[in-house]
């Protein structure tokens, strides 16, 4: 287990998943996503390391919306400042290429290309902070200074 | 009052009447394992926000699992570097050589007690929940966060109910619950819930069956197993006996089950997923190049005792390896004791130093292509034990031995009587 070098990781995310990432170091921030739309159990598993979250903040992705989360991702991502969303319907209400604006407090999800709203679970006012503070460890460290 | 168990473990931590699923809390952690897998990233994380004292050292436990005795450079200079934090940190409670361990294991042995709040690094951290603590794995983030605040934060959850009761047919064992425990529910229903176990087949079980149970929980994406715990709990750990806290008979769970004990058979996860639960009958006969039994799911006395019971007096088949690696020093030290090392060596098995070894793909014992494993640990995804065209088939002890002996796939049944 090494030290987490979110860029580094993130150079080969999804590659195996998007033919125009594939083999191509950056391949997949290149294109400019910057929301992942996912299915059930995002992150899949059971796993206690954070390094696949850090993967996606290192490949450029500022918002991941999930019909629902492996629990070790959900938190992984909070921890480390990446927000998430649950929203069942998710997968059907957009595609690739939409424009998505959202509402992580209250969980309301806008799809600005099809004029359409869907309602996923908000993100609590703690996990916000976290976030807002720069993720756990500067959470911790802002409080250690109090 | 209509709370489930876990709600009951939690409030009372808190000191509150109540606890709502849902809510964000921050819980006190009162015993904490760290492995050498992350143990690196979360002292150098710690001595880079400048910190150099950690609240408790007391409560934290560092257990050197995943590669012991280092078995490369890299890892051994890793344990160095672990051993100087822990020095620096004042944390005692550290698996060296010697009084090792896979660090599951060493929590359950003298550490952790029922109702406490007990975390760890890694994946089956859920296993101490066999005590009657809340337990569950967390990520470096969250050790640092425990290390350097005392808590938490945790969502407490919603809960899911197993009543599992008569008694289990002879040659069905924990780990065959376990397996069957993982599709009780669909596959959705058990993310991010507490799974309540109770039912007369699970007072029945020894400490050692329930930890098997909570630890493989993690397998169905569950966050924890909770038991009762009753005199055999308290009586494991060393611990006063305390009230007995159980949920309440109105408590509200997302969903129920039972489980009749007495109609499982012996079962196996088949490749290449833990939850591929099968009966072992359709897989017999199934060559078997390797048979592994230990792990922090299936090393400790009861696994040992019963992989004797079958090959006492006989032989390891032709053309099949056994290896068996005992939970802990501890464990080691007492299977030597009753004889049931001596037993297991005669018969052809060789025994490697307490780890993780081969269920993590670590060090040695490893598996090649084309090669089949029966296995009493936790995970059975390609290439997990070595070789990506290898199979493995997950099983109790009795199973393994059974294979053991045989050469091939065996219902235990047969060799017992």
């Amino acid at each position: 287990m090494q030290e987490m070098d979110a860029a580094a990781m993130g150079n080969w995310v999804f590659e195996d998943l998007e033919p125009r990432a594939e083999g191509m170091q950056g391949g997949f921030k290149l294109l400019g996503f910057d929301i992942v739309i996912a299915g059930k159990n995002f992150g899949c598993g059971n796993k206690s390391v954070e390094h696949p979250m850090a993967a996606l903040i290192g490949a450029g992705v500022r918002l991941v919306i999930a019909e629902s989360f492996s629990r070790y991702n959900y938190r992984n991502a909070i921890n480390l400042t990446l927000p998430v969303l649950t929203c069942p319907g998710i997968r059907q209400f957009a595609h690739m290429g939409d424009r998505i604006s959202a509402n992580l407090l209250s969980g309301e999800i806008i799809n600005m290309t099809s004029n359409q709203t869907i309602q996923g679970d908000g993100l609590s006012e703690f996990a916000l902070k976290i976030i807002a503070s720069g993720g756990l460890l500067e959470h911790i460290m802002a409080r250690a200074k109090r | 009052m209509s709370a489930t168990l876990v709600e009951k473990l939690i409030a009372r931590r808190l000191n509150r009447d109540t606890i709502a699923p849902g809510e964000i809390i921050e819980l006190p952690v009162d015993r904490l394992m760290i492995n050498d897998y992350v143990g690196c990233v979360a002292f150098s994380t710690l001595a880079k926000m400048g910190l150099d004292r950690i609240l408790r050292p007391e409560r934290v436990l560092v257990a050197l699992d995943h590669s012991m005795p280092a078995f490369s450079v890299d890892a051994a200079d890793k344990q160095v570097f672990i051993r100087q934090q822990c020095a620096r940190l004042e944390i005692e409670n550290v698996g060296f050589l010697g009084k090792h361990g896979i660090g599951h294991q060493l929590m359950v042995e003298d550490f952790t007690r029922p109702y406490e709040i007990a975390v760890g690094t890694d994946s089956h951290a859920t296993m101490y929940g066999g005590l009657g603590a809340f337990s569950f794995g967390i990520t470096v983030s969250d050790a640092i966060s425990a290390l350097v605040t005392g808590n938490i934060w945790v969502k407490v959850p919603e809960s899911l109910k197993i009543q599992v009761n008569g008694s289990l047919p002879i040659g069905v064992v924990a780990k065959d619950l376990s397996l069957a425990l993982l599709n009780v529910f669909d596959s959705d229903r058990y993310i991010y819930r507490a799974v309540e176990i109770v039912g007369e087949t699970i007072d029945t079980l020894n400490i050692d069956g329930r930890l098997i149970i909570s630890n493989m929980i993690a397998e169905a994406d569950a966050k924890c197993a909770v038991f009762e715990a009753d005199a055999k709990a308290f009586a494991f750990t060393g611990a006063p006996i305390q009230d007995c806290i159980s949920a309440d008979s109105d408590a509200i769970y997302v969903d129920q089950a039972y489980v009749d004990a007495t109609q499982l058979e012996p079962l196996l996860s088949y490749p290449h997923s833990v939850k591929n639960v099968k009966p072992l009958s359709y897989a017999k006969g199934i060559s078997v190049d390797q048979v592994f039994i230990g792990s922090c799911t299936n090393g400790r006395l009861e696994d040992l005792q019963q992989a004797a019971e079958i090959l006492k007096g006989k032989k390891v088949a032709k053309g099949t390896r056994l290896i068996v690696v005992p939970a802990s020093q501890t464990v080691a030290r007492e299977a030597t004791r009753l004889g049931i090392i001596g037993t297991l060596m005669e018969a052809g098995a060789a025994i490697m130093t307490s780890s993780c070894c081969s269920c993590a793909g670590h060090g040695p014992g490893l598996i090649g292509n084309g090669e089949c494993c029966v296995s009493t640990t936790n995970r059975n995804f390609q290439g997990r034990m070595g070789s990506m065209d290898a199979d493995i088939f997950l099983g109790s002890a009795y199973t393994a031995a059974a294979a053991a002996l045989t050469g091939h796939i065996t219902d235990p049944r047969e060799l017992l009587y």
